[in-house]
Formats: structure tokens, C-alpha cells, sequence
């Protein structure tokens, strides 16, 4: 398999990372809402965190996936490693914020949900007042973590193509 | 090209967290019925008992709980809404922005043990008698669901009570039925001018909580249910709000909204004669009409409430306080307050009140 992806172009092996890469978050966020949703099946649950949350589901799986694609496209053209890791860690914040918030919406899936536990239990780390504002705003904390990611998509997309005319 | 192995694992993860998740769950309720010496029979189906996520006692009941007067509640809003309680004189109001982060609250008031209870999934609240054979005790929630709706744990003999039923549905008080205390569910603003020498619950529960601000969002006021129900019923919007009341397994539901029109109403539920009135928004009282065999019909008139077979006037309390009744006292029935799709589905036959 490897050997198959290694003959492919640039840009066709940076398409099949992004494809991986924002189906693999995409799992990693369905996996997390099954498992903290045992009162529902998973089917269930994940047709009902796609009903509350498909914005934040796709938008954060798209900014994953061009992130993975500028990623392994500019490190196909050779370029500066620690532009690539700076984008790479803010979208990883990015998508950490973005699905941490998204999770807040997901406590109407169950009564004494797992959610709820979770949120039950902030205040003794971040106190009442953070939590009840993470509560209050979790759903513009959750597009804040969207716009993070395209941000910092965007601003790879400008360093990388600044670079390909530098080169050119 | 590590990606390829990650997609199969977390399928992998996925399939064993769920296998792991469905087989811890139903152990669970298998030790209760393993070390219930009673052997009674589950009421319900042990496979519709599921687990909610948090363990026993994860989200913690109110054991100790402490009241604070009118004035001192500074952090209530006239637009909260209490379950109030009145008996022997002693009023009392939970809030359920309170009871939203620990569903139950253990308490006296005079020298009646009661436990209130709050499912914000189905907005039901009742209030029980905690006592069982003659025992006090102490309910705490299960971390599990049955229908949706919150299943309660009794701390003497581990058991576990469905409260939407107030019923035991598996362990050794499977079957048994738990006292129901009349309430009110009522906005603060009316609670306290009805009741302004009302102890309040306070914020000191010996837990961190961000009272004040509801996780389930607007969850209330949208149509949309996220989890699947044992019976859908599409005479009404799944989240209309009701009040249901039971007589001899004769169960009817009346629109919250339709009492609220027209404050008084004259019924019958089963073989009951009953008196429903709502002089405040939200607030419902249900009164057996019936009063030493003779059966009274009452009316609102200049908004005093007369009974039109002696022309006496009564309370909101159920006395007669003035007419050839003067003194008289009418017996409250308990009701229950929820959405509709939970009401249905835990009685599916229900009758639905339909107006004149």
C-alpha cells in the first residue's frame, strides 16, 4: 500500500492524506459521541450528533482534511518544516476547541448523560463562573474552534503559495 | 503511511466500546437482581434499562439540604421556575435551575420524609413519601434510564424506582408504588406572593454547580427528540407540555395550555370527578369534586371560584371559605407534570383531554 501511494503525484497523494485525515477526525468525533452516549444506540446517536452538530461535524473534518493536504503538499515541494508545524498545531487546537464546545449541545441526548457528568465536574477544575460561560457560549466557542482551523488553512495557503512564487 | 492503520483501529475501538458498554450495563442490573433475596420479578424489560454514561451518584442527589427565606434568595428570578411544596403550614420551593444539575433532593418538611425529583429530559417532577415498609430512606440517581427518563436507586435495599412510574421496577421493592405528595410547579414570582413566608433551597448544596445556566439549552422550546421513544403518540407536539392524572390505571392528559385558558374545569378521569384549576400561568391543582357523595361543579365567577350547586366560595387550597361549605376541605390529587411524548409513553392508553 505504501509503496502504491508513494508512486502517486504530489498533489494526488496529498488528496488521499486529506481524505484520510477528515474522515479519521470525523470517526474520532462519532467515537467520542458513542461512547458518551450509551443510553442511545450508536446508529441513533450518531444520526442525532449529526442533527445537532453537522455543521461542526463537516466544517471541522473539511479543515482537517485541507489542512492534511497542504501538509503533505508542501512537504512534497520540500518546504520549511515549522510552517507546516505551526499550521499543524493551531488547526490541531482548532479542532480540539471545536469539538470540545460541540460536545456542550449533545447533553439533550440523554437525561444524566455523560455530558452532563462532564460539565458537572468542570467547575471544581475551571470554577462556576468559566463553566457557566463555556455553557453559556459554547456554541460560538465551537464555530470560534471552525474558524480557527480555516484560518490557519488560510494563512498556510498564503505562506505556501508565497513560497512556490519565492522558488519559482 | 500510518492513516491507513488508524481508520481500521478506530473501527476496531469503536465495534469493542460498544460491545464493552452494552455488557457492563446489563451486569449492572444484573447484580441488583442478584443480590435481591426477595425474588422479585422485574417490572419492566432489563434490556430497556440502559446506562445514561455516569456511574451511581455521578450526578449527586441534595442529601443535606439547606433553606434560605424570600429575601435572602437574591439569586432568584421571578421568571425561575419552582417546584413548590405546602404542608402543615411549611412551604417550600426547589428550583429547578437547582434540581437541573442534581435531579434529586432528599428532604423533610414538618415531620413528612419527601424526595423531589426532576428528569429535565421529560420535564417530569414528583414529589414521593420516602418512606418503604415502614423505613425512611434515601434515593440517589442510578446513572441508568428507562424510557428516557431518570431511574432513581433507593439506598436501603439498592433497588431501583422508575420515577416517571414512582414505582420499584427491579430489585426487592420491584412493584411497589411510592406515595405521591401533591405540588405545584409554579413560576417564583407567584410561588412567593402566595407563599411569601416560603423557605427556598439554596445554592449551598455541598456541591460546585453553575446554577443559573441550564446545559440542555433550548432542548425545551424545540420541537426536535434526539433519542428514540417506546411509544410515539402524534396527537400532540412531542414536547407540548402537559398534566397527567391517573385514576384506577385510567390515565388522561390534559394540555397545560387549555387548563391555563380556562382556569377551571369540570372532569371526569375514569370514575373520578375531577377539579382542575389554574389561576397562575404554569400552576395546576387537580381536586376530587366529589364532597361527602355529592358531586360539585364549580365555575370561576369575578374570579372567585364558586361551586354552583351551593354558590360557596373556595380557595385555591381546596377549602370552602365562605357559603354553607364554609370549612370544608376538598382532597388534593397529585399530578403530573411533562412533555407529551413522555407521558405517552409511559401510558400509552392515555386518554387526551380535547375541551368542549
Amino acid at each position: 500500500m505504501r509503496t502504491s501511494i508513494d508512486s502517486l503525484s504530489n498533489k494526488s497523494r496529498a488528496l488521499i492524506h486529506s481524505i484520510i485525515g477528515g474522515i479519521a477526525s470525523m470517526l474520532v468525533y462519532l467515537l467520542i459521541v458513542v461512547i458518551t452516549t450509551p443510553a442511545l444506540p450508536p446508529l441513533a446517536a450518531i444520526s442525532a450528533a449529526f442533527k445537532i452538530n453537522s455543521i461542526i461535524i463537516i466544517g471541522m473534518s473539511i479543515g482537517v482534511a485541507l489542512q492534511m493536504f497542504l501538509s503533505t503538499y508542501s512537504k512534497g515541494l520540500g518546504c520549511k518544516i515549522d510552517m507546516k508545524r505551526s499550521a499543524s498545531t493551531g488547526n490541531k487546537y482548532g479542532a480540539i476547541l471545536s469539538g470540545f464546545f460541540s460536545f456542550f449541545s449533545l447533553v439533550p441526548l440523554g437525561c444524566c448523560g455523560t455530558i452532563l457528568y462532564i460539565l458537572s465536574l468542570l467547575p471544581s477544575i475551571v470554577g462556576s463562573s468559566i463553566t457557566a460561560a463555556f455553557i453559556q457560549y459554547s456554541q460560538p466557542l465551537a464555530y470560534l474552534g471552525i474558524a480557527i482551523i480555516f484560518g490557519f488553512n488560510g494563512i498556510t495557503v498564503y505562506k505556501l503559495r508565497k513560497q512556490i512564487i519565492q522558488d519559482n | 503511511m500510518r492513516l491507513w492503520i488508524i481508520i481500521p483501529t478506530i473501527g476496531v475501538i469503536i465495534i469493542t466500546t460498544i460491545l464493552l458498554m452494552s455488557f457492563f450495563s446489563h451486569r449492572d442490573v444484573s447484580d441488583v437482581i442478584r443480590d435481591d433475596d426477595s425474588n422479585s420479578s422485574p417490572l419492566v424489560p432489563l434490556e430497556k434499562i440502559v446506562s445514561g454514561g455516569p456511574p451511581k451518584d455521578g450526578i449527586p442527589s441534595i442529601d443535606k439540604p439547606i433553606f434560605i427565606s424570600v429575601e435572602e434568595a437574591t439569586f432568584m428570578e421571578d421568571g425561575d421556575i419552582v417546584i413548590g411544596l405546602q404542608y402543615n403550614g411549611i412551604a417550600k420551593a426547589y428550583p429547578l435551575k437547582i434540581l437541573v444539575w442534581h435531579e434529586i433532593v432528599n428532604d423533610w418538611i414538618d415531620n413528612l420524609p419527601v424526595v423531589i425529583t426532576y428528569c429535565p429530559l421529560c420535564f417530569t417532577s414528583m414529589v414521593f413519601e420516602r418512606i418503604i415498609d415502614g423505613n425512611i430512606v434515601e434515593f440517589g440517581t442510578s446513572g441508568k434510564l428507562y424510557n428516557s427518563n431518570l431511574v432513581m436507586y433507593d439506598r436501603l435495599s439498592d433497588s431501583l424506582w422508575s420515577q416517571a412510574m414512582g414505582k420499584g421496577i427491579v430489585g426487592k421493592y420491584s412493584g411497589y408504588d411510592l406515595k405521591r405528595i401533591p405540588f405545584d410547579l409554579a413560576y417564583w414570582r407567584d410561588w412567593k406572593r402566595l407563599y411569601p413566608y416560603t423557605l427556598v433551597l439554596s445554592t449551598n448544596t455541598g456541591s460546585t454547580r453553575p446554577y443559573g445556566v441550564d446545559p440542555y439549552g433550548d432542548y425545551y422550546t424545540t420541537p426536535n427528540i434526539y433519542f428514540p421513544l417506546e411509544h410515539r403518540d402524534d396527537r400532540l407536539n412531542p414536547k407540548e407540555l402537559v398534566v397527567g392524572l391517573e385514576d384506577n390505571n385510567n390515565y388522561k392528559a390534559y394540555k397545560l395550555s387549555d387548563i391555563e385558558s380556562k382556569k377551571v374545569i369540570n372532569d371526569l378521569v375514569g370514575e373520578k370527578k375531577v377539579l382542575f384549576i389554574s389561576l397562575y400561568p404554569l400552576m395546576v391543582r387537580a381536586y376530587d369534586r366529589t364532597l361527602n357523595g355529592v358531586v360539585l361543579e364549580f365555575q370561576l365567577d369575578n374570579n372567585e371560584l364558586i361551586d354552583k350547586q351551593t354558590n360557596s366560595k373556595w380557595n385555591l387550597e381546596g377549602q370552602a371559605i365562605d357559603g354553607v361549605l364554609k370549612g370544608k376541605q376538598l382532597n388534593r390529587l397529585p399530578l403530573d407534570p411533562s412533555f407529551w411524548f413522555s407521558w405517552a409513553a409511559f401510558h400509552p392508553d392515555t386518554e387526551l383531554y380535547k375541551g368542549d
